[in-house]
Protein backbone atom coordinates (compact mmCIF):
# COMPACT_ATOMS: atom_id res chain seq x y z
CA UNK A 1 0.00 0.00 0.00
CA UNK A 2 1.55 3.30 -1.05
CA UNK A 3 1.75 6.19 1.41
CA UNK A 4 2.10 8.72 -1.40
CA UNK A 5 -0.29 11.67 -0.98
CA UNK A 6 -3.39 11.43 -3.18
CA UNK A 7 -3.83 14.08 -5.83
CA UNK A 8 -6.81 14.68 -8.09
CA UNK A 9 -6.42 16.14 -11.54
CA UNK A 10 -9.39 17.85 -13.15
CA UNK A 11 -9.93 19.50 -16.48
CA UNK A 12 -12.13 22.49 -15.63
CA UNK A 13 -14.37 24.20 -18.19
CA UNK A 14 -12.56 27.13 -19.73
CA UNK A 15 -15.30 29.61 -18.88
CA UNK A 16 -13.00 32.62 -19.19
CA UNK A 17 -11.70 31.49 -22.58
CA UNK A 18 -15.22 30.82 -23.90
CA UNK A 19 -16.46 34.26 -22.83
CA UNK A 20 -13.42 36.03 -24.23
CA UNK A 21 -13.80 34.20 -27.54
CA UNK A 22 -17.42 35.32 -28.03
CA UNK A 23 -18.08 37.48 -31.10
CA UNK A 24 -17.45 41.17 -30.62
CA UNK A 25 -14.83 42.58 -28.33
CA UNK A 26 -11.76 44.48 -29.43
CA UNK A 27 -8.73 43.51 -31.46
CA UNK A 28 -5.28 43.84 -29.97
CA UNK A 29 -4.28 46.93 -31.92
CA UNK A 30 -7.40 48.89 -30.95
CA UNK A 31 -7.23 47.69 -27.33
CA UNK A 32 -3.62 48.87 -27.00
CA UNK A 33 -4.45 52.23 -28.57
CA UNK A 34 -7.35 52.85 -26.18
CA UNK A 35 -5.41 51.61 -23.12
CA UNK A 36 -2.42 53.76 -24.10
CA UNK A 37 -4.68 56.82 -24.32
CA UNK A 38 -6.14 56.04 -20.89
CA UNK A 39 -2.64 55.85 -19.43
CA UNK A 40 -1.74 59.22 -20.90
CA UNK A 41 -4.78 60.69 -19.15
CA UNK A 42 -3.30 59.46 -15.86
CA UNK A 43 0.23 60.80 -16.47
CA UNK A 44 -0.03 63.89 -14.24
CA UNK A 45 -1.74 61.98 -11.45
CA UNK A 46 0.95 59.30 -11.68
CA UNK A 47 3.70 61.91 -11.37
CA UNK A 48 1.89 63.17 -8.26
CA UNK A 49 2.06 59.58 -7.01
CA UNK A 50 5.82 59.44 -7.64
CA UNK A 51 6.39 62.70 -5.77
CA UNK A 52 4.18 61.59 -2.89
CA UNK A 53 6.31 58.43 -2.63
CA UNK A 54 9.51 60.55 -2.54
CA UNK A 55 8.11 62.60 0.34
CA UNK A 56 6.91 59.60 2.31
CA UNK A 57 10.21 57.71 1.93
CA UNK A 58 12.10 60.82 3.03
CA UNK A 59 9.80 61.21 6.03
CA UNK A 60 10.31 57.57 7.04
CA UNK A 61 14.11 57.82 6.69
CA UNK A 62 14.35 61.14 8.55
CA UNK A 63 12.31 59.74 11.44
CA UNK A 64 14.96 56.97 11.83
CA UNK A 65 18.10 59.10 11.53
CA UNK A 66 18.83 58.88 15.24
CA UNK A 67 18.62 55.08 15.26
CA UNK A 68 18.56 52.22 12.76
CA UNK A 69 15.56 51.74 10.50
CA UNK A 70 13.13 49.05 11.57
CA UNK A 71 12.18 46.18 9.22
CA UNK A 72 8.65 47.67 9.12
CA UNK A 73 10.03 51.01 7.97
CA UNK A 74 12.11 49.29 5.29
CA UNK A 75 9.06 47.31 4.18
CA UNK A 76 7.19 50.59 3.71
CA UNK A 77 10.15 51.97 1.76
CA UNK A 78 10.10 48.86 -0.46
CA UNK A 79 6.39 49.23 -1.21
CA UNK A 80 6.75 52.91 -2.07
CA UNK A 81 9.81 52.12 -4.19
CA UNK A 82 7.79 49.56 -6.11
CA UNK A 83 5.26 52.28 -6.84
CA UNK A 84 7.99 54.55 -8.21
CA UNK A 85 9.42 51.72 -10.35
CA UNK A 86 6.00 50.80 -11.70
CA UNK A 87 5.02 54.36 -12.58
CA UNK A 88 8.48 55.30 -13.91
CA UNK A 89 8.55 52.14 -16.03
CA UNK A 90 5.06 52.74 -17.37
CA UNK A 91 5.84 56.28 -18.50
CA UNK A 92 9.42 55.70 -19.62
CA UNK A 93 11.27 57.74 -16.97
CA UNK A 94 14.34 55.58 -17.45
CA UNK A 95 16.86 57.31 -15.17
CA UNK A 96 14.34 57.52 -12.34
CA UNK A 97 13.60 53.83 -12.90
CA UNK A 98 17.32 53.03 -12.55
CA UNK A 99 17.70 55.02 -9.32
CA UNK A 100 14.50 53.55 -7.87
CA UNK A 101 15.72 50.01 -8.59
CA UNK A 102 18.97 50.89 -6.84
CA UNK A 103 16.93 52.13 -3.86
CA UNK A 104 14.98 48.87 -3.86
CA UNK A 105 18.21 46.84 -3.96
CA UNK A 106 19.56 48.89 -1.06
CA UNK A 107 16.44 48.48 1.07
CA UNK A 108 16.49 44.72 0.48
CA UNK A 109 20.19 44.58 1.44
CA UNK A 110 19.55 46.58 4.62
CA UNK A 111 16.74 44.19 5.54
CA UNK A 112 19.34 41.45 5.96
CA UNK A 113 21.74 43.57 8.01
CA UNK A 114 21.84 44.06 11.78
CA UNK A 115 22.60 47.78 11.19
CA UNK A 116 20.20 49.66 8.93
CA UNK A 117 21.33 53.30 8.65
CA UNK A 118 18.69 55.65 7.27
CA UNK A 119 21.37 57.90 5.73
CA UNK A 120 21.91 55.53 2.80
CA UNK A 121 18.18 55.60 2.02
CA UNK A 122 18.17 59.40 2.25
CA UNK A 123 21.06 59.66 -0.22
CA UNK A 124 19.14 57.51 -2.68
CA UNK A 125 15.85 59.34 -2.34
CA UNK A 126 17.56 62.69 -2.80
CA UNK A 127 19.16 61.37 -5.98
CA UNK A 128 15.79 60.05 -7.14
CA UNK A 129 14.26 63.48 -6.64
CA UNK A 130 16.84 64.93 -9.04
CA UNK A 131 15.45 62.59 -11.71
CA UNK A 132 11.84 63.47 -10.97
CA UNK A 133 9.78 64.09 -14.13
CA UNK A 134 9.10 67.61 -12.85
CA UNK A 135 12.72 68.41 -12.00
CA UNK A 136 15.15 69.99 -14.42
CA UNK A 137 16.85 67.04 -16.09
CA UNK A 138 20.52 66.62 -15.09
CA UNK A 139 23.10 66.52 -17.87
CA UNK A 140 24.33 63.12 -19.06
CA UNK A 141 27.61 63.62 -17.16
CA UNK A 142 25.81 64.57 -13.94
CA UNK A 143 23.49 61.58 -14.29
CA UNK A 144 26.42 59.22 -14.87
CA UNK A 145 28.24 60.64 -11.84
CA UNK A 146 25.21 60.26 -9.60
CA UNK A 147 24.55 56.69 -10.67
CA UNK A 148 28.22 55.82 -10.03
CA UNK A 149 28.01 57.23 -6.50
CA UNK A 150 24.80 55.27 -5.82
CA UNK A 151 26.48 52.08 -7.00
CA UNK A 152 29.25 52.71 -4.46
CA UNK A 153 26.66 52.92 -1.70
CA UNK A 154 25.18 49.59 -2.78
CA UNK A 155 28.65 47.99 -2.99
CA UNK A 156 29.40 49.20 0.53
CA UNK A 157 26.44 47.24 1.90
CA UNK A 158 26.78 44.32 -0.50
CA UNK A 159 30.35 43.51 0.52
CA UNK B 1 0.68 37.82 -31.03
CA UNK B 2 -1.21 39.16 -34.05
CA UNK B 3 -2.54 42.72 -33.98
CA UNK B 4 -5.87 41.21 -35.00
CA UNK B 5 -6.07 38.93 -31.93
CA UNK B 6 -9.53 39.67 -30.55
CA UNK B 7 -10.71 39.42 -26.96
CA UNK B 8 -14.23 40.05 -25.72
CA UNK B 9 -14.11 41.16 -22.09
CA UNK B 10 -17.61 42.64 -22.16
CA UNK B 11 -19.21 39.91 -20.05
CA UNK B 12 -16.21 39.16 -17.84
CA UNK B 13 -16.52 39.94 -14.17
CA UNK B 14 -13.06 40.67 -12.80
CA UNK B 15 -11.53 41.59 -9.47
CA UNK B 16 -8.42 43.76 -9.15
CA UNK B 17 -6.66 43.96 -5.78
CA UNK B 18 -3.74 46.36 -5.29
CA UNK B 19 -2.95 48.34 -2.17
CA UNK B 20 -1.41 51.20 -4.11
CA UNK B 21 -4.09 53.58 -5.39
CA UNK B 22 -1.91 54.90 -8.23
CA UNK B 23 -0.99 51.46 -9.54
CA UNK B 24 -4.58 50.26 -9.11
CA UNK B 25 -5.77 53.21 -11.24
CA UNK B 26 -3.24 52.41 -13.97
CA UNK B 27 -4.22 48.75 -14.18
CA UNK B 28 -7.94 49.55 -13.96
CA UNK B 29 -7.65 52.02 -16.85
CA UNK B 30 -5.79 49.49 -18.98
CA UNK B 31 -8.41 46.80 -18.34
CA UNK B 32 -11.29 49.17 -19.06
CA UNK B 33 -9.46 50.18 -22.23
CA UNK B 34 -9.59 46.50 -23.28
CA UNK B 35 -13.38 46.62 -22.94
CA UNK B 36 -13.73 45.19 -19.42
CA UNK B 37 -16.98 46.60 -18.03
CA UNK B 38 -17.41 44.70 -14.76
CA UNK B 39 -14.36 45.42 -12.64
CA UNK B 40 -14.42 45.44 -8.84
CA UNK B 41 -11.34 47.05 -7.31
CA UNK B 42 -10.03 46.59 -3.77
CA UNK B 43 -7.02 47.84 -1.87
CA UNK B 44 -7.28 45.32 0.99
CA UNK B 45 -7.34 41.55 0.90
CA UNK B 46 -10.18 40.99 3.38
CA UNK B 47 -12.73 42.97 1.36
CA UNK B 48 -11.60 41.21 -1.82
CA UNK B 49 -12.00 37.77 -0.24
CA UNK B 50 -15.53 38.58 0.89
CA UNK B 51 -16.49 39.86 -2.57
CA UNK B 52 -15.02 36.84 -4.36
CA UNK B 53 -16.86 34.47 -2.01
CA UNK B 54 -20.24 36.13 -2.56
CA UNK B 55 -20.09 36.91 -6.28
CA UNK B 56 -19.47 35.14 -9.57
CA UNK B 57 -15.99 36.21 -10.57
CA UNK B 58 -14.30 35.11 -13.83
CA UNK B 59 -10.83 36.55 -13.34
CA UNK B 60 -8.77 37.77 -10.40
CA UNK B 61 -5.71 40.02 -10.72
CA UNK B 62 -3.90 40.81 -7.51
CA UNK B 63 -0.71 42.29 -6.18
CA UNK B 64 1.67 39.99 -4.31
CA UNK B 65 1.94 42.31 -1.29
CA UNK B 66 -1.21 43.90 0.16
CA UNK B 67 -1.54 46.19 3.18
CA UNK B 68 -3.31 43.56 5.31
CA UNK B 69 -1.96 40.26 3.98
CA UNK B 70 0.28 38.70 1.33
CA UNK B 71 -1.54 38.30 -1.98
CA UNK B 72 -0.73 34.61 -1.81
CA UNK B 73 -3.14 34.32 1.16
CA UNK B 74 -5.98 35.29 -1.18
CA UNK B 75 -4.78 32.78 -3.77
CA UNK B 76 -4.75 30.00 -1.17
CA UNK B 77 -8.15 31.11 0.16
CA UNK B 78 -9.71 30.98 -3.32
CA UNK B 79 -8.15 27.59 -4.05
CA UNK B 80 -9.83 26.12 -0.95
CA UNK B 81 -13.36 27.49 -1.50
CA UNK B 82 -16.30 25.05 -1.67
CA UNK B 83 -17.65 26.47 -4.93
CA UNK B 84 -15.70 24.62 -7.64
CA UNK B 85 -16.11 27.34 -10.26
CA UNK B 86 -14.64 29.99 -7.96
CA UNK B 87 -11.99 27.60 -6.66
CA UNK B 88 -10.63 27.12 -10.19
CA UNK B 89 -10.84 30.80 -11.08
CA UNK B 90 -7.91 32.07 -13.19
CA UNK B 91 -5.64 34.17 -10.96
CA UNK B 92 -2.89 36.50 -12.13
CA UNK B 93 -0.44 37.75 -9.49
CA UNK B 94 1.54 40.95 -10.06
CA UNK B 95 4.92 41.28 -8.38
CA UNK B 96 7.11 44.31 -7.86
CA UNK B 97 10.84 44.58 -8.55
CA UNK B 98 11.72 44.62 -4.85
CA UNK B 99 9.68 41.54 -3.89
CA UNK B 100 12.32 38.85 -3.59
CA UNK B 101 10.96 35.31 -4.04
CA UNK B 102 7.43 36.52 -4.84
CA UNK B 103 7.24 34.67 -8.16
CA UNK B 104 7.89 31.27 -6.58
CA UNK B 105 5.54 31.97 -3.66
CA UNK B 106 2.71 32.98 -6.02
CA UNK B 107 3.23 29.95 -8.22
CA UNK B 108 3.28 27.61 -5.25
CA UNK B 109 0.15 29.20 -3.80
CA UNK B 110 -1.77 28.24 -6.98
CA UNK B 111 -1.63 31.31 -9.25
CA UNK B 112 -2.17 30.72 -12.96
CA UNK B 113 0.31 33.36 -14.01
CA UNK B 114 2.77 35.78 -12.42
CA UNK B 115 3.60 39.09 -14.10
CA UNK B 116 6.42 41.40 -13.03
CA UNK B 117 5.55 45.06 -12.82
CA UNK B 118 5.70 47.52 -14.50
CA UNK B 119 3.01 46.08 -16.75
CA UNK B 120 2.54 47.67 -20.15
CA UNK B 121 -0.82 47.45 -21.98
CA UNK B 122 0.83 45.10 -24.49
CA UNK B 123 2.05 42.71 -21.81
CA UNK B 124 -1.27 42.73 -19.96
CA UNK B 125 -3.31 42.11 -23.13
CA UNK B 126 -1.05 39.28 -24.28
CA UNK B 127 -1.03 37.61 -20.86
CA UNK B 128 -4.82 37.81 -20.64
CA UNK B 129 -5.04 36.18 -24.06
CA UNK B 130 -2.61 33.49 -22.91
CA UNK B 131 -4.52 32.75 -19.69
CA UNK B 132 -7.81 32.53 -21.57
CA UNK B 133 -6.44 30.13 -24.20
CA UNK B 134 -4.21 27.93 -22.07
CA UNK B 135 -6.40 26.14 -19.58
CA UNK B 136 -4.10 23.83 -17.68
CA UNK B 137 -5.28 20.77 -15.73
CA UNK B 138 -6.25 21.64 -12.17
CA UNK B 139 -4.47 19.77 -9.37
CA UNK B 140 -5.99 19.18 -5.95
CA UNK B 141 -3.66 17.56 -3.44
CA UNK B 142 -2.91 17.81 0.24
CA UNK B 143 -0.10 20.31 -0.28
CA UNK B 144 -1.10 22.12 -3.44
CA UNK B 145 -4.32 23.25 -5.11
CA UNK B 146 -4.09 25.08 -8.40
CA UNK B 147 -3.22 24.77 -12.07
CA UNK B 148 -0.63 22.17 -13.02
CA UNK B 149 2.77 23.82 -12.48
CA UNK B 150 4.49 21.56 -14.97
CA UNK B 151 4.96 23.12 -18.38
CA UNK B 152 6.01 21.29 -21.53
CA UNK B 153 9.04 22.82 -23.16
CA UNK B 154 8.07 23.10 -26.79
CA UNK B 155 10.67 25.60 -27.94
CA UNK B 156 10.09 29.15 -29.07
CA UNK B 157 6.78 30.19 -30.70
CA UNK B 158 6.71 29.36 -34.38
CA UNK B 159 9.88 27.32 -33.99
CA UNK B 160 12.05 30.39 -34.52
CA UNK B 161 14.30 31.53 -31.67
CA UNK B 162 15.58 35.03 -31.07
CA UNK B 163 19.12 33.93 -30.31
CA UNK B 164 21.40 31.83 -32.44
CA UNK B 165 21.65 29.33 -29.55
CA UNK B 166 17.85 28.84 -29.20
CA UNK B 167 16.64 25.36 -29.95
CA UNK B 168 14.09 24.85 -32.68
CA UNK B 169 10.58 23.67 -31.74
CA UNK B 170 11.48 20.11 -32.75
CA UNK B 171 14.81 19.14 -31.24
CA UNK B 172 14.81 15.61 -32.65
CA UNK B 173 16.80 12.57 -31.57
CA UNK B 174 20.38 12.72 -30.31
CA UNK B 175 22.90 12.26 -33.11
CA UNK B 176 25.94 11.59 -30.94
CA UNK B 177 26.51 9.29 -27.95
CA UNK B 178 26.02 10.80 -24.49
CA UNK B 179 29.11 12.32 -22.84
CA UNK B 180 30.75 10.31 -20.11
CA UNK B 181 30.78 11.64 -16.54
CA UNK B 182 34.54 12.30 -16.88
CA UNK B 183 33.93 14.43 -19.95
CA UNK B 184 31.21 16.40 -18.15
CA UNK B 185 33.45 16.87 -15.08
CA UNK B 186 36.26 18.12 -17.30
CA UNK B 187 33.95 20.72 -18.83
CA UNK B 188 32.93 22.25 -15.49
CA UNK B 189 36.25 21.88 -13.66
CA UNK B 190 37.88 25.27 -12.88
CA UNK B 191 41.08 25.72 -14.86
CA UNK B 192 43.88 28.13 -14.00
CA UNK B 193 44.69 30.28 -17.01
CA UNK B 194 48.33 31.34 -17.38
CA UNK B 195 48.73 35.09 -17.84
Amino acid sequence: MSDAPKAKMRRPDNRLGEMMAEPGGVNREDALTVAGGSLEALREESINGIEAAFKEIERIARSSLAADMSPQDLQSVLQLTDRIITLAGTYGFDLLDTVARSLGDLANLLMERPKRPAGAILVHIHAAQLFSPRAEAPSADEARGLLTELRKVIEHFDG
Amino acid sequence: MSSQTRLNLGKISAVLVDGDKYVQDLLGQMLRGFGLEHLATFDHGDAAKEYITKNNVDLCILEAVLPDMPGTDIVKYIRRLENAQTRMLPIIVLTGYTQVGAVERARDAGANLVIKKPVSPRVLFDRLAWVSKNQRPFIESENYIGPDRRFKSIGPPGGVGRRSTDLSAEVGMATEPNMSQDEIDALIKPVRIAT
